[in-house]
């Protein structure tokens, strides 16, 4: 992952510290960008969560790298995710053309790709999940987590941030 | 569960629109063929059960969802 921080950003841990155990307070229209004109299909939700079709994902003014990628539905489910931009191997991510149809896309290019964050518990060590990006196009608001081939991407990519 | 003996070339169809070819045993792993309509997606197991356990365990904390 890259390390890059613009003048007015301040990517640390810290604010994934904050995030994971909750002291990030998340409130609507405060330091978010939330539309709810921007609701994203995933007609067979994502794995785990297969009934689950309908997502927003709301940039984090404050740490522009960030994502919350929220479910809409009951149970509420969010997780942190982070844009591909970031990634610097983004030459390794080849979304299949069968993936891209299912969002209605002909093009990588035309698509919008986040790695789901999580946070180990044994060793505080963030990890990125390359493997299985979230790929949305943002045209027809579609969406959908691929599953991708390519043996040199982890599911657990150490987030090294600075 | 269902099992049937196939041989090198055979196919099974599961329903109207899959197909699964045996395409080859020769030494090693098997190699299967499937056919299926664009919206089936088709997954190793392994990998899909580890994709869940992983979105799972990436789950925020209650207090960070927006308040909608």
């Amino acid at each position: 992952m890259k390390t890059e921080t613009s003048p007015s950003t301040t990517l640390d841990d810290t604010f994934l510290y904050r995030f994971h155990s909750g002291e990030y307070q998340m409130l609507n229209g405060n330091g978010t960008d939330l539309n709810l004109k921007n609701i994203i299909n995933f007609k067979n939700g994502i794995p785990g969560f297969e009934n689950l079709s309908k997502f927003i994902i709301v940039p984090l003014k404050e740490y522009p790298p960030f994502y919350v990628f929220q479910s809409l539905e009951d149970p509420p489910i969010a997780m942190l995710v982070i844009s591909i931009k970031y990634f610097e191997s983004q030459d390794e991510i080849a979304v299949d053309k069968i993936d891209l149809v299912q969002i209605e896309a002909n093009h990588q290019n035309d698509t919008d790709i986040y790695f789901i964050i999580k946070m180990s518990n044994e060793n505080n060590q963030f990890t990125a999940n390359t493997k299985a990006p979230i790929v949305v196009n943002p045209e027809v608001l579609e969406g959908c987590q691929v599953i991708l081939e390519n043996q040199k991407l982890q599911i657990e990519h150490p987030l090294d941030l600075a | 569960m269902l099992v049937l003996t196939r041989k090198s070339g055979e196919k099974i169809r599961i329903g109207k629109d899959i197909v699964v070819s045996i395409v080859s045993k020769v030494h090693g792993p098997l190699k299967l063929g499937i056919e299926a309509p664009r919206e089936i997606t088709v997954y190793r197991e392994e990998i899909y059960q580890s994709i869940k356990n992983t979105n799972r365990h990436s789950i925020a904390k209650e207090s960070i969802y927006l308040k909608l």
